[in-house]
């Protein structure tokens, strides 16, 4: 039997992320979507860069986006979807050995 | 990475309003500010089944001592699985585990002899969605107390129109937008951990 303990090393965020807030549409995709669930690293410099280059950005996105400011707000909360995640593994941790035993021994009665 | 491209990742069927109450909660839970919301009462009464509702009707089975108990669990299929709407060749069951009053399972580690700072410990761990097997619920007032969910204890029901009809006619609770989140995250990190560290080579 495979134990191992919960660590962030065994865990990626981005996969964890893109499925939960897949998780209602994800019946309405195709295959290829799911190429998307690793997250490539969003360059920060976006926001540094120059209008030329912002322009630039901006033009290579395929959709209706033509707003660097609803542009920058989808990115806060991206990443703060993203924080609520690594918040979560952050803290992960296993039940105390003991405690699990004392609730599987009366599991029954607790419910 | 492209606007386009950040947009699948966000919530985009909400309204604005829902979004910024989603998001203020999000950054309340990173905050450590237990004030954030993981209720809503905007969908009660309708005759959905939703991923994450507390229902008071379930049934547990006991199978070495033969027993059966009815009692609140809350649901983890997922909505769309569930609906009765969807017509589907083979009939899907609806997949629960049980829920757990925090004073009596406190009561419980007390009675075998825990020590309170440990169980203190433990449970404010608890209180922070630290266990992994755990989906920790805060108090609903007038509804439910501060409860736990063991994720590791699903049970499975029949799903059928009456089975439904019943189960709804005692539900407990539905899950906000950040609270759907919250139960979602959590049953991927106690499930899909891809990488577990196990070399699985054929041969």
């Amino acid at each position: 039997m495979n134990s191992t303990s919960i660590s962030t090393s065994n865990f990626r965020v981005q996969s964890v992320i893109a499925l939960a807030l897949t998780a209602s549409t994800l019946s309405n995709t195709g295959a290829d979507y799911f190429s998307s669930l690793t997250i490539p690293h969003y360059p920060m410099q976006v926001f540094q860069a120059t209008a030329s280059a912002v322009e630039t950005t901006l033009a290579h996105t395929s959709t209706n986006i033509g707003d660097l400011s609803v542009y920058n707000s989808d990115f806060e909360q991206y990443k703060l979807i993203q924080s609520i995640g690594e918040s979560l593994i952050n803290r992960s941790k296993d039940l105390d050995p003991k405690i699990a035993k004392i609730i599987d021994d009366n599991f029954w009665d607790l419910i | 990475m492209k606007g386009a491209d950040i947009q699948k990742y966000l919530p985009k069927y909400l309204s604005a309003e829902s979004q910024k109450e989603l998001f203020d909660d999000v950054k309340k839970f990173v905050d450590d500010d237990d004030t954030y919301k993981v209720y809503t009462t905007l969908l009660d009464g309708k005759s959905t089944i939703y991923q994450g509702d507390g229902l008071a009707g379930f049934k547990f089975y006991y199978f070495e001592k033969g027993e059966v108990k009815t009692s609140p669990g809350l649901v983890l299929s997922n909505t769309c699985d569930i609906s009765l709407e969807n017509d589907r060749y083979l009939p899907t069951q609806i997949l629960y585990s049980p829920i757990v009053s925090l004073s009596k399972y406190i009561d419980l580690l007390q009675k075998n002899g825990m020590f309170e700072d440990r169980i203190n410990s433990h449970i404010d761990s608890v209180r922070r969605q630290e266990i992994t097997s755990i989906f920790y619920i805060p108090e609903f007032q007038g509804r439910i107390e501060e409860s736990v969910v063991f994720l590791d204890r699903i049970s499975n029901m029949r799903n059928s129109a009456e089975v439904t009809s019943e189960l709804l006619k005692d539900r407990i609770f539905t899950l906000s937008n950040f609270g759907f989140y919250l139960l979602l995250l959590k049953i991927s990190i106690h499930f899909t951990r891809i990488r577990e560290g196990v070399d699985r080579r054929t041969a």
